[in-house]
């Protein structure tokens, strides 16, 4: 197990673990979301090449529609 | 500091309106849509506008706040290909889109480009108890409830307006007009 810091929160994963496979668990729309790693936005392409490390930090957003 | 509003619907509209009384008066504004019958409950724009260009009526309607107002209007739609260029000269966006996937986009083009981000997420209904901001860094702020979508939400010009006005004090405060603590 690793820990990573999602959104501020600390989370236990299993480890190796990709951000594709770790995206893919929340069930969230790629097109709809923003995700940084470790301070640098990822675009979905290469979400599967992002290994998660014990300690790194994920900021996600989810949009919805509206404005 | 140059600010760019992308997409003038609810947010952007009402977002430039704030910005506008307090004293910004350099704007870039960009959307393809025209003013509906429908946008009436919330926009900033007035029954005798329908059917004009938005960017067209929004600079109309900011001159009659302020005459000095200048506005680089462009009545085009954003994709992915051209957002990068029609922005790069601006120091602050907002982000004011409809849809959440043009929303995610602004944000992931522009999330390490050093400039600084406002965006809304989460604007439909009319219950604002839950609006908050989210600020992922110093320089991106996100305003809303995260939730509520427009797919299964009616439009309150009450909640938008509010999270507009949210959107504007952060403008306010990064452009020094209103410092941080004042």
């Amino acid at each position: 197990m690793i820990r990573i810091i999602v959104n501020g929160e600390e989370r236990e994963i299993s480890s190796p673990c990709s951000l594709q496979d770790f995206v893919g668990s929340l069930n969230l729309s790629s097109q709809r979301v923003v995700i940084e790693h470790n301070g640098e936005v990822v675009p979905s392409g290469k979400w599967g090449e992002k290994e998660l490390h014990d300690g790194d930090r994920l900021e996600i957003v989810h949009f919805v529609g509206g404005g | 500091m140059k600010v760019g509003i992308a997409g003038v619907g609810g947010i952007g509209s009402n977002v430039a309106v704030h910005l506008v009384r307090a004293g910004v008066t350099s704007f870039r504004v960009v959307d393809f849509d025209r003013v509906e019958v429908s946008n009436l409950n919330r926009q900033f724009y007035f029954a005798h506008q329908v059917g004009k260009p938005k960017v067209e009526m929004l600079v109309e309607n900011l001159r009659l706040i302020r005459d000095d107002v200048v506005l680089d209007a462009r009545n085009c739609y954003l994709d992915e290909k051209n957002i990068g260029e029609t922005f790069a000269d601006c120091d602050c966006i907002v982000e004011g889109f409809d849809k959440a996937e043009m929303k995610a986009l602004l944000l992931r083009t522009f999330w390490n480009s050093g400039k600084y981000i406002v965006s809304a997420n989460g604007v439909a209904g009319n219950r604002t108890d839950s609006i908050r901001i989210y600020r992922p860094n110093e320089r991106i702020a996100i305003v809303g409830d995260f939730v509520s979508d427009v797919s299964s939400h009616p439009l309150s010009s009450a909640k938008v307006g509010t999270v507009a006005a949210m959107m504007a004090s952060i403008v306010l405060e990064w452009l020094g007009i209103f410092p941080l603590g004042e």
